[in-house]
């Protein structure tokens, strides 16, 4: 029985490989790439040891413990710790989307697309796919184990040794291999790819949440995300077995009722089922405007809960900043003494210009949405059947603008409800939103390339989700770690002010309005004169 | 022996039943034709032969083997081509063409760059550049270039054109000369007609009749077309005519089957100058047989 559940899954290994060489390698030179070129700089970055203590204690407080994890170990803020506690976090949810991606694509999707039916007609086991995909991460995920340790280890920068090396890539290994393993249990039960990978996002996210929540208030339930496994390790400090042994039980018990669920079910179905659509289009979706909103319904209302509940997160967390800072001498010299704000004010610039990064990648999926329909072949279904290419096009950019307006609306409003329920009055709702909304001009320049990019070379409009990427990084993490400020200079977000500490000033929005919406026609003519492109 | 041995067999899914208890069985060496109205249940039946869905009742058995519990054994020895195909779009058709043929276990390099060149494929494209009818040629190709006993075939040229559908043609009496079988679901009905040895009609989920084309048409009518000598009267009169015309000495008819042989002996007083009889032709029967199913809808 074993035998013929698993029949050809070698075959399939090696198959699966040679369709993900070159994402596998990208991923592999991302991964290592930064956080050997970070790892190798750091040295330079903090010479004395008084550096690095001044660094962990702006690090060791609650807002940022909410974001990276709490520090290993404040005593002894080696280079490794240092390095571990500012990268590891969020390389770990980088490893997370990679295995969440390549789990779905290879099960899911090839099973909702007929792919794996042609498979299944070979001698090949009722399992075999499943197993050969999940075996495929974990060789996937134990070479980022085994490259990130000799890669950083070989660095030979002081305190970041092979040990702890090998420590730092397992951390980021079992993270991937638990959201692999997570994913072909969302592939159980649903029955469509964008259903999977959504249920596994979802999962990602809530796993982020508790565990930001959990590390500022209860350590220990902390446990309970998996994400915490990550940095629960200590590499470079403490080097624990635990989380490594926590997260292969757990993998192998989900796997093992994934394979279960598997074979009890059909061919193209999930357990959960789905529901019947509509026999006749209602009248909104023969708009471009409704067809727009239709196809992307699920995400729109998603992505603004989402947005409520990254405002909720970040207001309970950062109300708790000025009493912190009040109690820590050595940060207390940091903040210029002059300063008539509160520290709490202070932090409001970068936690809007957070909060308007994040608003920016819905924004841009609602966009690129188009160009995703243009691939598979169903605008050109559309376009032909008298609705112009331009008026599809504002279909999908009109929900993009729509959203931005909302998102600020609820992300203020989630930050403004808790963090007045832990301190009452103490935020204002109307700085808030203006703090928030002059953000605007940022996060439509952004949307702008989009549209540039569709309308001039569609097939660069990845290339947005690297720009935005860094973005995020060095807005958030380019003052902590010191990066050269030239680097801030390429985002949109650094041009903003930082409301209340900083005055309103007209000059930047406008720039950013007016080259916003030069992008914006110019990406229209582009698009209006192209050719509708398919399979590209 | 039966190559395709299906007894008894349901499906349904969730409340609605896909299939009620068919019977189906496919001899050695012969083309069998599977055809039917869209949604009567055909790809339904071929993923249960291909134990990718599991039968709520019933049996299905290929080589004798049971089609859910041996699936690996048998697919050893069959080769499949959905109506649909979709493939990976990063890699080249020559790559998935190597690809299935060696999960399929055969190795057949010179068959395979034969076939390639009949079909006029350039196995070098990624398949994301591939059209309909392209993927459809890898398909194909992979599937006779494989040493199978069984080819299962679903809608298998939608998508080709006249000359490739010829080629397929070809590529299907070869098999069979070799001794293999096919199971051939098709809307195609010419095709059906000049490959198939037999042929089931499904419909809603019910096998409604099997048998060989031939035994088929004498469920129906023939059409004649007469020229007597004298006029023929009341011939309308007579059991088993539709669709009378008369023009003088000229007649058109359609008669039952069973009525033949009456009709012609009424006729033959007149003096028949001249007779042109045709069978129906496949798509005739098919309608009728589909026409069947919506006027008891309506009822
Ligand atoms: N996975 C499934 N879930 C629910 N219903 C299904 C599923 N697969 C098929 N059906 C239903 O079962 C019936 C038979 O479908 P099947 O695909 O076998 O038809 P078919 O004869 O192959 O039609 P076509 O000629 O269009 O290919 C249809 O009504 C279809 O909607
Ligand atoms: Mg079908």
């Amino acid at each position: 029985m074993f035998k013929k559940n698993f029949y050809g899954t070698c075959r399939l290994i090696r198959f699966n490989f040679r369709k993900d060489r070159l994402h596998i390698i990208f991923w592999f030179i991302a991964l290592v790439g930064i956080a050997v070129s970070y790892a190798y700089s750091y040295p330079s970055m903090f010479s004395s040891e008084a550096e690095r203590l001044i660094m962990a204690q702006t690090l060791n407080n609650p807002a940022m413990t909410a974001m990276l994890g709490p520090v290993s170990d404040p005593n002894n803020y080696s280079y490794g710790v240092l390095f571990s506690h500012e990268m590891l976090l969020f390389t770990a949810v980088a490893v997370a989307i990679m295995n969440i991606l390549f789990v779905a694509r290879h099960t899911r999707m090839d099973e909702e697309e007929g792919r794996l039916e042609m498979i299944r007609s070979f001698p090949v086991g009722r399992l075999s796919s499943l197993a050969s995909t999940l075996i495929e991460m974990l060789i996937i995920n134990i070479l980022i184990t085994l490259l990130h340790g000799i890669a950083l280890g070989s660095l030979g920068v002081e305190s970041i040794n092979f040990r702890g090396s090998f420590f730092y890539g397992a951390a980021l290994g079992i993270v991937g291999f638990t959201f692999a393993s997570i994913t072909s249990f969302c592939v159980q039960l649903m029955e469509n790819n964008r259903h999977t990978t959504g249920m596994a996002f979802g999962i990602l996210g809530f796993s982020f949440l508790l565990r930001a929540i959990t590390d500022i208030n209860a350590p220990k339930l902390s446990w309970l995300s998996p994400l915490s496994w990550s940095y629960k390790i200590e590499p470079y400090a403490h080097n624990k077995f635990l989380p490594i042994l926590i997260s292969i039980v757990f993998s192998l018990l989900l796997i093992s009722l994934s394979l279960y669920l598997n074979s009890l079910r059909d061919l193209g179905k999930g357990f959960i089922p789905q529901k019947k659509g509509r026999a006749y289009a209602s009248k909104t979706l023969v708009s471009p405007l409704g067809l727009a909103f239709r196809l992307q319904r699920t995400g729109f209302f998603t992505w603004i809960i989402v947005m409520f509940i990254f405002g909720l997160t970040f207001g309970s967390v950062f109300v708790d900043i000025d009493a912190f800072f009040k109690e820590n001498d050595v940060l207390a010299r940091l903040i210029p003494q002059d300063s008539e704000y509160k520290l709490t004010d202070q932090f409001i610039g970068l936690l809007m210009s957070i909060v308007s990064i994040m608003a920016t990648i819905p924004v841009l999926m609602f966009l690129l949405k188009l160009w995703q329909e243009e691939k598979s072949g169903r605008i050109e279904a559309l376009v032909s059947k008298s609705l112009s290419k331009q008026k599809l096009f504002f279909g999908f950019f009109s929900i993009s603008i729509i959203f931005i307006a909302i998102a600020s609306f609820v992300s203020v409003l989630g930050l403004y409800l808790s963090a007045n329920a832990v301190l009452p009055d103490s935020l204002e709702f109307g700085m808030l939103l203006k703090a928030n909304l002059v953000f605007i001009p940022s996060i439509t320049l952004i949307l702008s390339f989009g549209v540039f990019l569709i309308g001039y070379l569609p097939k660069l409009t990845g290339v947005l989700w690297g720009y935005l990427g860094y973005c995020f990084f060095v807005i958030f993490l380019g003052d902590m770690i010191q990066l050269p400020g030239w680097m801030k200079k390429f985002t949109p977000f650094d041009y903003i002010p930082k409301i209340p500490v900083e005055e309103i000033k007209a000059m930047p929005l406008v720039i950013l309005s007016i080259l916003s919406i030069g992008f914006t026609i110019l990406g229209i003519l582009c698009y209006r004169n192209r050719n509708l492109q398919q399979n590209a | 022996m039966n190559v395709v041995e299906v007894k008894n067999v349901s499906k349904k899914f969730g409340k609605f039943t896909a299939l009620h208890k068919i019977d189906l069985s496919v001899k050695k060496g012969e083309v069998f034709g599977f055809i039917g109205p869209n949604g009567a249940g055909k790809s339904t039946t071929i993923r249960i032969l291909l134990g990718i869905l599991k039968p709520n009742s019933g049996y299905a058995k290929l080589f004798g083997m049971d089609a859910w519990k041996d699936a690996v054994e048998i697919h050893k020895r069959i080769s499949y081509v959905p109506g649909d195909v979709n493939l990976w779009p990063n890699l080249t058709g020559g790559e998935i063409i190597d690809l299935f043929m060696q999960l399929q276990g055969s190795n057949n390099k010179e068959k395979r760059d034969v076939l390639i060149q009949k079909f006029d494929l350039d196995p070098t494209k990624k398949c994301r550049t591939y059209s309909k009818g392209n993927r459809q040629k890898v398909a194909l190709i992979a599937a006779f270039a494989s040493d199978a006993d069984l080819y299962i075939l679903d809608e298998p040229t939608s998508g080709l054109d006249p000359l490739m559908e010829r080629i397929f043609q070809e590529c299907v009496e070869e098999i069979k000369e070799q001794g293999k079988s096919v199971l051939l679901s098709s809307h195609i009905l010419s095709e059906v007609e000049r490959l198939c040895d037999r042929v089931a009609i499904i419909r809603e989920g019910n096998i409604i009749e099997t048998g060989s084309i031939n035994q088929l048409r004498h469920l129906t009518q023939t059409i004649f077309k007469v020229e007597t000598v004298k006029e023929v009267r009341d011939l309308d009169k007579l059991d088993g005519i539709n669709d009378l015309l008369v023009e003088g000495k000229h007649l058109s008819f359609q008669v039952d089957n069973e009525n033949i042989e009456n009709i012609m002996a009424y006729l033959v007083p007149y003096g028949i100058k001249k007779i042109d009889s045709t069978p129906p032709t496949l798509e005739e029967l098919f309608m009728r047989h589909y026409e069947i199913s919506s006027d008891e809808k309506e009822v």
